[in-house]
């Protein structure tokens, strides 16, 4: 809501300044967005008159004025048409300066002197835009005089954030009245003095309510042989501080009475209103209408018209129709102010796509007895500026519209919210709060000892039980005096419970192995299957859509953290990264595709990916990251969180190269995939190098994790240690050949490393040679040679029962 | 013989100037105290001595002996201490080469904010909670007496997935569905993503994380609400910094809050960072709307809590001078290994 220190002044005593002002109005919640001083923008600038007008003698498009300014007479040469002569206008004399145009200073047109220059309402920063002549002043005003004295152009102007609840707030008269309530003022609102003629109104207008839960209450006035033309130059000034374009009087009227008093109105031209009916009612099928922004509208089920006798008219409480629009030719005008069901309203403005200055506070619910006081406000104004006759009567189908609510305010209920007496004594206290409320305007109708009945005025529609007049009450009070306190202390629950606990251990493992932690969007793009190879049908393409998304690449809720993590890697590498190890702690959002309408599952990942590119320093030039590195990351992770008893086995995602990726299984369930990224989708993201990826379903993982340690005896008794070479083909997995090998005896053999292999001639193609040491020990005796060379015999015999393997002497 | 023995004495310390290592060393020892070295010779030749002559020949002989194994004992010391100097001296390696490291990697920084905001509530006694972020509007909007058509709706236009299902664009769901679980006393903060529909720029990003927090009890006040956050304010900026609460508007709260604290450049001065007023917004909260409790069946007038809810970027921005919200989420690493 925008509005200026000036015009709160004429609604109440302001005795702070208008920076103090807004400081005071954002501590009791009315937000200042903007403050914008527009002092000095003028300067010189003085009233005169034109005593000659004559035409320029070169270019017939120029006119040659004398223009009296008191002290003397100044020649000046003007472009506008619409003066006269012994019209006062305003004056830029040489050296004056004007908002949009700087310096003003003497200069010849073909010869002819102009000293100084004929100012329009917009050259005076007015109004927006570029006005179509110069301005004319009224005859009273005072000849040389300073153009500052007939407007106030000194001021501020503020422009308040007011929240959805505060409708009341958005109009100067809501403001002021806030206004009044902190600095104890009082609120000053414009008297009111209608003239009606004998005229009645039945005799050009009949009122039809055939929606009244839409429209639960219609007022209106007939004005009769205005006199269309430009508003006056205060009432300009007013609507360019308020923010609002001036179009012509009566219009400008409503606008000015709506940002006033809160009350949208809207003049119609009586004369164009068809067998002098107005009909409120929803539209009919197929039923379109201009409205005044020249569209064309086709009017959607339950849209409220206002309609004549032939069709709708405008849109209520949203927009006019362009046909009965106020024009150059109105004579008499019909004037509505009603009060609009706010749901339907907002209903039907989302629905239209199109929000207005008064469609704004109807779908927040405006005053319900305001109509009268808004609708004779503008009337007076039209009768006063537009000479209109006011027909006598009015239109007012609900009297009662509004009814006032008591409500129960308990004293001690506002310290048991607020934690603080207003006051020790509680009748001081309850002193303080009467005094809080009638600065509201609340009633309080009477005080029953323990409590007060309140009745809310009719503006605060928003005030609905004790809560609400309780905020009220703190708001005035000022949140700054409540003294902060502390709540006795229950003991404290279980702060992190283990599942935190878990993931805030692997995400400082991962850091711990060099990772740096990304966040990415959990959007998708649809692209991003066949970017990364997932084949029509596949499980990871079923993802949750967005159903009104903002850009195709915000259009899925993201099922695989793959291409999240190959976006960062290309972002980085676009960027001259030559290393890049990332990790993400994020979900994944996958449908039940036997319930349609529940919430999906979410799953949350740990998903870590490597690429690197450049040599880096001495010691990493001969490191090149591939798959081992991101599965030993994992293994760290599982290590660091105790986890053990995992496999790996071959794995077929189709985003990983087809030979290079293994699936973790705990328990004969999936708990994580690795491997390096395919040749193509690499391609298909334009990255350098290889990447090796993983992903951990932390949902799979977390129950294998256990929750506390066990402590094994240290062993009393020596081990022993055999080396074993074999060779084998290559296809066999290592994992079976450790596996066969402990279970030979799963008591004394404690540990099997791999410490080397290798493929080469010697041992012939595809073949591979392995080289483990094996380490024995018993609990409970030292082993001896023989004990071993057993154990050992039978381990040999089977590696080359079981993987014909070649053991190397 | 007794010359000889002097002789032979002159001769070693002269040739022991001239040892160079621990072989020479070795040749003396041989060509002395060997098993045909000059000392043993002399030695045996004492028998040829009369009985007058011998024991003081003998004892000077020996002497001699040990005088010699002694000075060698010596030289071996010293050769041994030269040439382990020698071998160090050998050594050298060049210092400044870089060091063979692991390398630590980061955390990110909005969740090294989310981290430092919730470990100084749990150290206010509160329990971190979590919730869905595909969320039912139930949740979202009614349980926080936000019904459909409501004004507040408009302030979080949200990303629907069906008419009743929504990416939450806020936390603040959790507290319901923690009240649907569990009777006061409530102390819980969650954590986590949210969605609105704001096209991207240097202040908006359609995801983002705020942080929650909720308290219900008997006879928690908003005097709690001021005290519990006054004490957030000053762990989280700094004891120095005032705290500002001011009206504001949540539907789920009343009465509600916003709350300020002292710019941190300017320190309440005013500078172009606070917009000239010195004091940056941080959160809103205010005391639990009693349609909320009784939504969730608490008696309102049994009970009463406060809720709090801020925006980890806005934070993390603040905390660490970042102007531009995409930073979060381009993840270049630049940025990230800052942290």
């Amino acid at each position: 809501m925008q509005v200026s220190y000036n015009l709160l002044k004429e609604y109440v005593d302001i005795d702070m300044s208008a920076e103090e002002l807004a400081q005071r109005l954002t501590i009791n919640g009315i937000i200042l967005e903007r403050m914008e001083n527009i002092s000095t923008e003028i300067e010189k600038v003085v009233v005169g008159r034109i005593t000659a007008i004559d035409h320029h003698p070169e270019n017939k498009k120029l006119s040659v004025c004398q223009v009296d300014i008191k002290e003397e007479t100044l020649q000046i040469i003007c472009g506008a048409k619409n003066m006269k002569v012994s019209d006062k206008v305003a004056v830029a004399l040489e050296g004056a300066r004007l908002p949009q145009i700087g310096i003003i200073k003497s200069k010849k047109f073909k010869d002819v002197l102009s000293s100084g220059m004929l100012c329009s309402a917009s050259e005076l920063g007015i109004e927006p835009g570029e006005s179509p002549g110069i301005l004319i002043l009224k005859e009273d005003a005072v000849l040389g005089e300073d153009i500052r004295k007939i407007i106030e152009f000194d001021d501020t102007i503020f422009d308040f954030e007011i929240h959805s609840n505060r409708p009341d707030l958005m109009s100067i008269i809501g403001i002021a009245r806030e206004v009044a309530a902190i600095t104890d003022n009082k609120l000053k609102t414009p008297e009111i003095k209608i003239k009606e003629k004998d005229e009645r109104i039945e005799k050009d207008i009949t009122v039809k309510i055939e929606a009244e839960d839409l429209c639960p209450r219609y007022t209106g006035r007939v004005i009769k042989d205005i006199k269309i033309e430009e508003s006056p130059l205060w009432l300009k000034w007013k609507l360019r501080l308020l923010g609002a374009r001036p179009i012509n009087n009566i219009v400008d009227i409503t606008n000015f009475v709506m940002m006033e008093t809160g009350q949208p109105l809207h003049a119609f031209d009586l004369d164009l209103i068809k067998g002098k009916t107005i009909i409120v009612r929803k539209n009919r099928p197929g039923e379109t209408i201009c409205t005044l922004d020249d569209v064309e509208r086709q009017l959607p089920s339950n849209s409220l018209v206002i309609a004549d006798t032939e069709g709708a008219i405008a849109l209520a409480g949203i927009m006019g129709g362009k046909y009965s629009e106020i024009d150059q030719n109105t004579k008499n005008v019909f004037l509505e102010s009603a009060y609009f069901n706010s749901v339907n309203n907002r209903r039907s403005t989302a629905k239209f796509g199109l929000r207005t200055e008064a469609s704004n506070r109807f779908e927040k619910g405006i005053d319900k007895e305001v109509q009268i006081y808004a609708m004779d406000r503008a009337a007076d104004l039209i009768s006063k500026i537009a000479m209109g006759k006011i027909s006598s009567g009015k239109i007012d189908t609900n009297e009662k519209l509004y009814q006032p609510c008591k409500i129960n305010l308990r004293i001690k209920r506002v310290n048991r919210i607020l934690g603080q007496l207003l006051d020790k004594d509680e009748s001081k206290t309850k002193n303080k709060i009467i005094n809080i409320l009638d600065k509201l305007e609340f009633k309080v109708v009477e005080d029953k000892g323990e409590y007060i009945e309140v009745i809310p005025p009719s503006f605060r529609g928003d005030v609905e039980r004790e809560i609400d007049i309780i905020e009220e009450i703190a708001r005035i009070y000022g949140y700054d005096k409540i003294e902060p306190t502390l709540f006795n202390t229950t003991i404290a629950q279980e702060g992190k419970n283990f599942r935190f606990r878990v993931i805030d251990h692997a995400r400082e493992t991962l850091i711990g192995c060099g990772l740096n932690e990304v966040i990415t969007y959990s959007f998708i793009s649809p692209d991003i299957f066949d970017r990364i190879r997932i084949p029509e049908g596949h499980k990871l393409r079923n993802a949750i859509k967005i159903k009104d998304p903002m850009t195709r690449d915000y259009s899925l809720m993201r099922t695989s953290l793959i291409s999240s993590l190959l976006e960062v890697i290309k972002w980085n590498t676009n960027r001259q990264a030559e290393l890049v190890k990332i990790f993400e702690v994020g979900k994944i959002y996958l449908p039940y595709h036997d319930k349609p309408n529940s919430l999906p599952q979410e799953k949350l990942i740990i998903a870590g990916a490597i690429n690197k590119t450049g040599r880096g320093d001495i010691w990493e030039k001969s490191i090149s990251l591939d798959i081992f590195d991101i599965k030993g990351i994992i293994e760290t992770v599982f290590q660091g969180l105790k986890v053990g008893n995992w496999e790996v086995v071959p794995c077929n995602h189709p985003a990983f190269h087809p030979l290079r990726n293994g699936k973790i299984i705990m328990r004969g369930e999936e708990v994580g995939i690795f491997g390096e990224i395919h040749p193509e989708v690499i391609n298909n993201y334009r990255i350098p190098g290889k990447v090796n990826l993983f992903e951990i379903d932390f949902e799979n993982l977390l129950p294998n994790v256990p929750s506390d340690i066990k402590y094994c005896v240290l062993p009393k008794y020596p081990s022993i240690q055999r080396d074993l070479a074999l060779i084998v083909k290559e296809e066999i997995f290592s994992a079976d050949i450790i596996k066969t090998i402990k279970s030979i005896d799963e008591k004394l053999i404690k540990k099997i490393t791999l410490f080397d292999m290798f493929k080469g001639k010697q041992i012939g193609d595809g073949y591979k040679s392995l080289a483990y040491s094996v380490v024995f020990q018993a609990e409970d005796r030292t082993l001896i040679d023989q004990e071993v060379e057993n154990i050992y015999k039978k381990i040999r015999e089977q590696l080359i029962t079981k993987f014909s393997a070649k053991i190397r002497e | 013989m007794e010359n000889k023995i002097k002789e032979v004495k002159k001769e070693i310390v002269s040739k022991s100037n001239l040892i160079k290592d621990l072989k020479d060393i070795e040749k003396l020892r041989v060509e002395y105290l060997g098993r045909k070295g000059a000392v043993t010779l002399l030695l045996r030749k004492l028998g040829t001595l009369s009985p007058k002559e011998r024991p003081k020949i003998g004892q000077l002989l020996n002497q001699t002996k040990r005088e010699i194994e002694e000075l060698l004992k010596t030289k071996e010391v010293e050769i041994e201490k030269l040439d382990k100097e020698k071998r160090l001296q050998g050594e050298g390696i060049d210092i400044t080469l870089p060091g063979r490291k692991l390398g630590r990697g980061t955390a990110h920084p909005i969740n090294l904010v989310l981290r430092e905001i919730e470990e100084i509530f749990l150290s206010l006694g509160f329990k971190m909670e979590e919730g869905p972020e595909v969320e039912l509007d139930y949740y979202n909007f009614e349980a926080l007496n936000i019904p459909k058509d409501h004004p507040a709706r408009d302030d979080q236009d949200s990303f629907y997935i069906t008419k009743d299902i929504l990416l939450r664009p806020q936390t603040s769901p959790v507290q319901i569905r923690t009240m649907e679980n569990q009777k006061p006393p409530v102390r819980i903060i969650a954590t986590g993503k949210c969605y609105r529909r704001d096209a991207t720029d240097s202040t908006h990003s359609p995801m983002f994380h705020q942080i929650e927090g909720l308290a219900v009890d008997k006879d928690i006040t908003f005097g709690d609400l001021k005290g519990i956050l006054t004490i957030f304010v000053h762990r989280m900026f700094g004891e120095d910094r005032k705290v500002r609460f001011r009206p504001g508007y949540f539907p789920f709260v009343e009465p509600g809050a916003e709350v300020d604290v002292s710019c941190l450049l300017c320190g309440g001065k005013g500078c172009k960072s606070c917009g000239y007023v010195g004091w940056l917004e941080i959160m809103g909260a205010g005391v639990v709307h009693p349609k909320v409790l009784e939504m969730v069946g608490y008696d309102p007038e049994e009970y009463s809590g406060f809720a709090f809810g801020m925006g980890a970027e806005r934070i993390a921005m603040l905390k660490y001078g970042i102007n531009d919200i995409r930073l979060f989420f381009e993840n270049d690493l630049r940025f990230l290994k800052q942290f």
